[in-house]
């Protein structure tokens, strides 16, 4: 992390100083560098006196403070020769003090004009506005739905990216192939820990025709995290469930029996299961479908992803994840309407594999005339984790106007609500308000 | 009372030019290049979908920042709201997929590139094509 730090600084004083010596380059050598950047002042607050807006994030406080969506990006891109080019941008977030983070820095290799490899650190294009999410310039929304685009972990990998572009008769085609790995930190949830990826890979394909576009993406990758500091160690989670069950084998069953019973799953508990729950080197996959349509003055994206996370505790399954946005573009005044979902279901496989060890667990038991009935009282404790640790489903819609006044700036309002539910707790139905300003120069 | 009788005639006709402002679209290249091309690929090549000629050679597009032959442009060959298009190219830049076309302010400037570039495509009012430039197609 120190490294990282240090490396962020190196490059944004690299970069400050490249730009101190751009004058004393002259026109020449001015050609080969081009600058350009995008900027957002924004602000959101959450009209729910009790409900935060949100994940741990990106989250919109309801209090006289306003949640600070501003950020800063600069680009700089420097062609070395007529196939070979440099490319830098880095993104500074109001809500990290403007602290640069080096979003892409990669060296790109024209093999020939519709065939690019770009060698470094990029932006992984999941979704259909995954890699220019923080651009907001370049969409509807104030703040990208953050139950989708979520800034967080996973976001770039560093790697190698192979692009080409080509004629499918009427079509246009662009494929992009991609490897790499990747540490980021998690903060959400309850958990603060660093998420590596490793051998990525996976590709986007895009087609174009006219006013249609379609878009897939596949990435497969293994991830690890160290969650031993956290509710969701495996260790802590197990004894959880022990302190669930307790208090009602003691009450409905048998006093005596809850000791043996939980002597009997500590000693049942195999190196071989305990290692399935941790999240470590677990194959992740991600799959999505988009499309987009743009009639003059009306467009329509949606999209559907699948995520599955291995056989990590800390996840379940990603049932369905959609979102859908059309909008009205008559001149320099939009409107948008987005609608989202995303749920996640209780793993079924990790729960069957609870609920054979707890059978094993109660039948050791020297009671076996308790062992039935205990085993009853475990299945439901077991469900009653796994639900609440992976079982989630948001549901959202948000309103959203924009205001061209200018060629390169736009003014935004948008009004979102949701409906959460976080495993087998009741719903909540936050709302928010989004203003912003976004700029290119 | 004459001129006044003219006077709704000429508002008329002036409120006409206003709305179009130039003759029709003339899509153009270097005469040197032989390429052929249909208004899809020309829309493709303007929107940075495709990068090359159907003969492989690189193509360099030019932008005529004539308020109203670049809102038609972009309206009747590359089939876009206007409004939309810098956001358009905000994404295409910050991504790395392309970079928007170069902006030239009128047509003589478009006709000189093109005429000293081979591979460059650029859109001028037709009514200022000459022997510098060949015409791929004239959108009305």
């Amino acid at each position: 992390m120190k490294n990282k730090r240090y490396l962020r600084g190196s490059l944004a004083t690299g970069m400050a100083s490249l730009l101190c010596c751009m004058p004393l380059l002259g026109h020449a050598a001015s050609d080969r560098y081009q600058f350009s950047g995008f900027a957002s002042f924004g602000i959101g607050k959450s009209l729910e006196r009790d409900e935060l807006y949100g994940e741990s994030s990106s989250k919109v406080p309801y209090s006289t403070e306003y949640r600070d969506f501003s950020k800063l990006g600069l680009r700089m891109t420097a062609d070395l020769d007529d196939n070979l080019t440099m490319t830098a941008q880095m993104v500074a977030l109001g809500q990290d003090d403007f602290d640069p983070e080096f979003d892409w820095i990669f060296a790109s290799y024209n093999i020939s004009p519709n065939l690019v490899v770009h060698v470094g650190k990029y932006v992984t294009s999941y979704y259909m506005y995954s890699d220019y999410v923080d651009i907001s310039y370049a969409y509807q929304w104030v703040q990208a739905p953050d139950v989708v685009y979520n800034r967080g972990a996973n976001k770039t990998l560093n790697g190698a990216k192979l692009v080409w572009n080509t004629r499918m008769g009427s079509w246009t085609s662009e494929l992009s192939l991609l490897t790499g790995e990747d540490e980021s930190s998690i903060a959400d949830a309850g958990i603060d820990t660093t998420l590596n990826i490793e051998d990525a890979a996976g590709f986007s394909w895009q087609l174009d025709r006219d006013w249609l576009t379609l878009r897939t993406s596949y990435l497969r990758s293994k991830t690890t995290a160290d969650l031993s500091d956290s509710d969701l160690d495996v260790d802590n989670l197990l004894l959880g469930i022990a302190t669930q069950i307790t208090p009602v084998i003691d009450t409905q069953i048998d006093p005596s029996a809850s000791a043996e019973l939980n002597a009997a799953l500590a000693s049942s508990l195999s190196a071989d299961f305990r290692d399935s729950l941790y999240w470590d080197d677990d194959t992740s996959e991600f799959f999505g479908f988009g499309t987009s349509m743009h009639f003059g003055s009306v467009f329509m994206t949606a999209e559907i992803t699948h995520v599955d996370v291995g056989d990590t505790i800390t996840v379940g399954t990603q049932d369905a994840g959609y979102l859908m946005i059309g909008g009205y573009l008559p001149g320099r005044v939009s409107v948008a309407a987005t609608f989202y979902d995303k749920r996640n279901q209780t793993d079924k496989d990790q729960l069957d594999a609870y609920e054979d060890f707890a059978k094993a667990a109660t039948s050791a038991s020297a009671n076996p005339a308790v062992a039935g009935a205990a085993l009853a009282v475990y299945g439901e404790a077991i469900e009653q984790t796994l639900d609440t640790i992976q079982k989630q489903r948001r549901q959202g819609i948000s309103l959203s106007t924009r205001w061209d006044f200018h060629s390169n700036a736009a003014f935004k309002v948008e009004y979102l609500t949701e409906i959460q539910k976080q495993g087998n707790a009741d719903k909540t139905t936050p709302q928010a308000l989004l203003v912003g300003i976004d700029l290119v120069f | 009372m004459r001129i006044i009788k003219l006077l709704p005639a000429a508002v008329c006709l002036c409120s006409c030019l206003a709305m179009q402002a130039h003759a029709a679209i003339a899509v153009v290249v270097n005469p040197d290049n032989a390429n052929q091309l249909d208004q899809r690929e020309v829309r493709q090549i303007f929107l940075g979908q495709i990068k090359t000629f159907p003969d492989g050679e690189e193509a360099q597009t030019l932008d005529n920042m004539t308020g109203d032959l670049r809102d038609d442009f972009i309206s009747k060959v590359l089939k876009r709201n206007v409004n939309t298009m810098n956001a358009y190219w905000a994404r295409m830049l910050f991504t790395a997929k392309a970079t928007p076309p170069k902006e030239l302010s009128d047509s003589e400037q478009v006709k000189q590139a093109i005429a000293n570039n081979k591979n460059a495509i650029g859109y001028i009012d037709s009514s200022q094509v000459d022997d510098s430039v060949r015409v791929l197609m004239t959108i009305e």
